[in-house]
Parts: structure tokens; sequence; C-alpha cells
């Protein structure tokens, strides 16, 4: 459960929050989009208390997961290391590492080191350590950025599924992304950030996997409204 | 190393670079006309010759290249020790830098005036080789720390990372180039400062009172012998602990290679 009510935050230049509030259930993908600089990532960064606000109140997880707008892997080391940084039960490490590889599609590279992948494959890295940092809530800015689109439609049965659950908040400017994944899409504005419309999708994921046309309306009515 | 491949090249380019200062050198000699003013390259490598016989010369060598050797690992590691505490503690950096800041402007002669005064002989180029590093590593080793990637950090804060975890993984990758580049500047002025300290403080058998004899007696031969004996000795020394913190940087698996 994620609760955000009056929250306030201000840059020097820019007032980035001013009285922003919004209530999420405890599970589900929850789509937010927006242009680019409206406060999305500030949102993030509140969210997972690596800022503090400057007025108003936060109700979340005490751990919390996130991908970063940029990957923020370790450059020294190698993809396994990165990974099992997060984990602390050594006996498990090794297994937890493996098969969130293998599921994403990047099985056996444990000892590459990081600088020696393309960029679609340490977003994926990335995207492996939140996973493996069980938390309640995760928070993905961007996900999807360099992955290729077979690569994305596997990593997006995976969200889903962590979807059910984990509260998952998408950060994202693909209304296909957001009309193929969450059941709910919020279009904001800013700064200051604000709900312009929220966007229910009744539709579970996997009727909607399994039948694009379903998500197509979604899509075109997503797209319809972040232009007006 | 990979320059191999290309055959003899460099190795000639070497020599005749060698070449040409040994004929400047001769040619100065010549328009010098004077021993004692200017010996000749010839002059030089006899009197080496002669001095690499004596056991006196090896127990010479090794008492100034612990010392200034022993100066240089305790700088490492009160340079180190004082940066990370400067850069955790502000009331620590508020305090010291004063201190830091004194030390690197003073000259270091008045350094080893002042030792000479509180410390034996022997001491005084440990220590003067001790203060010529320490600020050097100090500064360094603090200028990394500040330089880590504050990305790489707030990372580590929102996936709850020990401290440990933190230092090992985030900082000490990062700090390693500052830290290495540091020991390598550091080196060469332990070297130089801890000789200078030994020719003021001449303790018995070091190169610094071979140097300082050979001023006296006006041996110019000997002094320039002494001369390149240091020299040597801070390219080996160089040359070796470059090599050893590469091996320790691989092992650190830093970007440094």
């Amino acid at each position: 459960m994620l609760e955000l009510s009056r929250l306030k935050k201000g840059f020097p230049q820019v007032q980035v929050l001013a009285g922003f509030s919004l209530r999420l259930p405890e599970r589900g993908v929850v789509a937010l989009m927006g242009p680019s600089g409206c406060g999305k990532t500030t949102l993030f960064l509140l969210i997972a208390r690596l800022l503090k606000p400057d007025g108003g109140s936060i109700r979340a997880p005490e751990k919390c997961s996130l991908v970063f707008q940029e990957d923020r892997l370790l450059p020294w080391s190698s993809v396994g290391e990165n990974i099992a940084l997060v984990l602390n039960n050594p006996w498990r490490q090794g297994h937890v590492v493996a098969s969130l590889l293998q599921k994403l599609g990047l099985g056996g590279t444990e000892n590459l080191p990081i600088q020696e992948l393309s960029g679609g494959m340490q977003r994926r890295v990335a995207l492996a350590r939140a996973l493996a940092y069980d938390a309640p809530l995760l928070l993905l800015d961007e996900p999807f950025k360099g992955l290729d689109a077979a690569t994305k439609e596997g990593v997006m049965d995976i969200i889903a599924r962590e979807g059910e659950k984990k509260l998952v908040l998408l950060n994202t400017h693909q209304a296909a992304e957001a009309a193929a994944l969450a059941q709910r899409v919020f279009l904001l504005a800013g700064p200051p950030l604000e709900i312009v419309k929220e966007v229910v999708i009744a539709e579970s994921y996997k009727a909607r996997r399994d039948n694009p046309s379903l998500a197509a309306p979604y899509r075109r009515q997503i797209e319809v409204l972040s232009r007006a | 190393m990979k320059k191999k491949a290309k055959g003899a090249r460099p190795y000639l380019g070497r020599i005749l670079v060698l070449a040409i200062y040994l004929a400047l050198w001769t040619l100065a000699y010549r328009l010098v006309g004077q021993d004692i003013l200017l010996a000749s390259p010839l002059q030089v490598v006899r009197v080496l010759g002669q001095l690499v016989v004596k056991g006196e010369f090896w127990q010479s060598v090794a008492n100034s290249l612990l010392r200034i050797l022993l100066g240089f690992v305790l700088a490492v590691l009160a340079g180190s020790f004082l940066a990370v505490l400067t850069s955790l503690v502000p009331a620590a950096r508020l305090l010291l830098s004063p201190a830091l800041n004194t030390l690197k402007a003073t000259p270091i002669t008045s350094f080893i005036i002042l030792a000479l005064i509180w410390l034996r002989g022997e001491r005084v180029a440990v220590f003067i080789a001790f203060l010529a590093v320490l600020p050097i590593i100090w500064t360094n080793v603090a200028q990394g720390i500040a330089k880590t990637d504050e990305h790489l950090l707030e990372m580590g804060r929102l996936f709850r990372l020990s401290s440990f975890r933190i230092w090992r993984y985030i900082y000490l990758p990062s700090v390693l180039p500052y830290f290495l580049a540091a020991c390598m500047t550091g080196i060469g002025f332990a070297w130089k400062a801890g000789i200078a300290a030994e020719v003021l403080g001449l303790p018995r058998h070091s190169i610094g009172q071979h140097l300082y004899q050979a001023k006296i007696y006006l041996e110019t031969a000997h002094l320039l012998a002494w001369t390149a004996v240091v020299v040597l000795l801070s390219v080996l020394v160089e040359y070796v602990l470059v090599n050893l913190l590469r091996k320790m940087g691989q092992k650190y698996n830093s970007g440094v290679n």
C-alpha cells in the first residue's frame, strides 16, 4: 500500500510537487505517463526515501526496490557481482543470480565484466538487481529503455508476474507499454506534478497478451489523452 | 608490452637518445676542462665500478632504501587513514585541513632542519620521506572519495548496503586510480626528500653521507656516481611499485590497467 498526501518538493529553480496526493493498493502494475521533466523521477526518489519532501506525508513500505533511469551498475564488477551486491544470504546468492539472469535471457553471463555488455543487456542487469532485492514495492523508471521488441515482451511477462505479488510503479513514455502492462494508467502533467486523467484497464495482462486487439483501444485512448 | 612485435626499433631509439646525451655530456666536459667542476661519463662509470664491489656501498644503499621505503609506507597508511577520516567527519576536516595546508606549503628543508633538532640522524630521513608523501596521499585519496559517483552511492543507500559493502564495492574501486597515481608521484618525492635529509643529517653508511663527502672533497666523479645510483634506484623502486600496485588493482577489479 502506498499513500502520498499533499506532497511538496521544490528545487531552487522549480517547484516539482505542490501538494501531490495519490493512493494505491498493495498489488498491481500502475503506469505513470507524462512528458519529460514533469516530476515523475522526483516522485520516485521521494517514495524511495532518497529525497526528503518539503511537506506532506508518505506512507510506503520500508523496503523499496528501484530501477533507476540510469542503470547505475558498478562498472568495475561482473554481472553476477552487481546482482549479488543486494543479496545478503551468501548460500543462496549463486542460485538467485543464475535464475534471474536465466529469466531475463542473460543466462551464463555471471562472470562477464559489466562494460562488455551492450546497453540493452546492462538495462536487464539493472532490472535483475532490482528484482533480486525482494521488496513489497517495485519502482521502474523507464525500464524498457534500449530493449528490443522480443526482449521487451519477456521483461513485460516478468513485471506482470511481479505485479501479482507487489505494487509495481512504472514510468514510461510509451502508450503501448502502459496499455499492454498496467491495470491503471495515470496521465500526468507538470511541474508542478498533477494527475490529469486516469485510465482503468479491466482486462488482465494475460488476456491482453494473448489477444493484442484488447489493448489497442486503451493505447489509442491514452495517446489521444496525452496529446491533449 | 605489445610493441615488442615491431622488433628492436624502440630499443634502437632509446640507445640513440642515450648516446646523444652522453655525447653532450662529454662535449661539456671537454669545454669545461676541469675535473673538479664536471667529470666525464667514463670517470663516473669507473667510480661506479669501484663502488659496487665494496660491501659498504650495498650497506649504504640498503640503509637509505629501507629508511625511505619505511617513511613512504607509513605515509601511505597515515595519509589514507586521514583522508577517510576527514572525508567522513566534518569536524575532523575542519580541524585538520589547516594542518594539511601548512604541510603542503612548508618547504621540505624547513622540516629537515627542525627534524635534525628533534631526531637522531637516521630517523630524520624516515620522518622527512613520511612528511613529503603524506599530503600527496591524503589529498589524492580525499579527492577520490569526494569524486565517487553520487549516483552509485544513492544506489547503495536504496538497496541498504552495509557500510562494508559501500566501501568495498563503491568507494574502494573509485578511489583506487587516485591512490595509485598518488603512490607513483609519492615514491619519487619520498626518494628525493629522503636523500636530501640524509645529506643534512649524515647518518652513517647512507647514500646521503656519501654525497656529502663527495662534495666536501670536491670529488665530482663520486658525486655524479652516487647521483646516478639515486636515479637508478628511484627508477627501479618506481618500476617495482607500479607492478605491485597494478596487481593489487586487478585483484580489486578496478578499471585500472
